[in-house]
């Protein structure tokens, strides 16, 4: 019962969140190609930001010439994986960026819908909708603790914390 | 009240399905494919290697080419006397080049990331004796193909939907590309002269 009270609450308080994106673009043109682009997926009530302390090297160019039909590469060096854009390609950077950023971050298209959806965490099934099947994962594992589905924030305890996270990210 | 926080979504990103393909690349035609080539063969692809020169890891595939389509081979990057192919190591998105396998291969001469037209899309196997495109959709127009007859020209590609051109058994297939342009004859002779028909019979 004070788990459905806790829910409802939740459900109404009408919470925003915000999402980071693990990217290390490298120069100005580059980082200002991403940022804009990662504006284009936010909103106020979910806020999409870059966070350059890890993920993919994002890189203009290349050491090795790039093939003439390529907008962009993605290849692992030295353990390192990289996203090479090709500056001779046949796509312009801001629509390559926006492909290769589409599949990096798993969205299905580039907007702000499939952003909050991929982003939030609250799609525990990976079906691409945030639903009750994904609320029932999550209170399956209400109280416990541990790695689990639900654990939203991340503090390997499944609580009232992380229903307030859902219903941010739930729509009715 | 409104509260931001941040998710590590990069961490929960690491369990997600990738698309299906890697790399960011328009879709050619097999007509373009075929204009854009620097060189068309058929041929057998030999055992893999790695190679590095200059600093730079390669995956070296010798071709024993049997059919001079277009172009010279003589101009593809060469391994021990041989045509090779030279694929950038670590590289996403390029086709898996198993040994002894025949195919099409649609070819820039110049020594860049992948070889192939179209970056990963002018690799053509044949399988089973019909001409297919790489992955599982090679494995799904081998399958079918068992069910049709050689002068069945059948489009294999995911988009090529209702589009199927059947000869008369004992007619040659056309020579010319179906009105699909995602669609090929899926016999190799047909397919051979398809490519040279787009190329204006070079």
């Amino acid at each position: 019962m004070r788990r459905v009270g806790a829910l409802a609450l939740a459900l109404l308080a009408g919470m925003a969140s915000a999402a980071s994106v693990k990217l290390r673009p490298q120069g100005a043109e580059l980082t200002r190609a991403v940022e804009a682009a990662l504006a284009a997926i936010s909103t106020p009530e979910t806020p999409v930001t870059l966070d350059t302390s890890g993920g993919p090297l994002l890189v203009l160019g290349g050491t090795v010439p790039f093939n003439p039909d390529v907008a962009a590469r993605t290849l692992t060096l030295g353990g390192e994986r990289r996203i090479e854009f090709n500056p001779q390609g046949p796509l312009p950077l801001a629509e390559a960026l926006r492909a290769e950023l589409t599949r990096e971050l798993g969205l299905r298209e580039w907007t702000p819908a499939a952003a909050r959806v991929r982003l939030s965490g609250a799609d525990l099934n990976g079906d691409g909708t945030i639903d009750l099947t994904d609320l029932a994962l999550l209170m399956n594992n209400y109280g416990k603790t541990g790695a689990l589905a639900g654990d939203l924030n991340g503090d390997r305890r499944v609580d009232d914390a992380d229903v307030r996270l859902f219903s941010a990210q739930y729509r009715f | 009240m409104k509260r931001a926080r941040t998710l590590l979504a990069a961490l929960a990103l690491g369990a997600a399905p990738l698309l299906a393909e890697a790399t960011t690349a328009p879709t050619l035609p097999l007509t373009q494919q075929a204009r854009k080539a620097t060189v068309i063969v058929r041929a057998t692809l030999g055992t893999p290697t790695r190679v590095t020169e200059e600093g730079v890891t390669w995956v070296v595939s010798p071709l024993t080419v049997s059919e001079v389509v277009a172009g010279d081979p003589a101009t593809l990057p060469q391994r021990e006397g041989q045509p090779a192919l030279y694929v950038l190591a670590g590289l996403e998105g390029v086709p898996e080049l198993r040994a002894g396998q025949e195919g099409f291969f649609l070819l820039y001469a110049g020594r860049m990331d992948s070889p192939f037209v179209g970056f990963s899309q002018g690799f053509y196997p044949i399988v089973n004796g019909k001409v297919t495109r790489p992955g599982p959709a090679a494995e799904t127009a081998a399958t079918s193909s068992t069910a049709t007859t050689p002068e069945t020209t059948t489009p294999t590609a995911p988009a090529a939907t209702g589009t199927t051109t059947t000869g008369t058994a004992g007619t040659p297939p056309p020579a010319t590309l179906p009105a699909d342009p995602n669609a090929f004859p899926t016999d190799p002779a047909a397919f051979r002269d398809a490519l040279r028909a787009a190329r204006g019979g070079q």
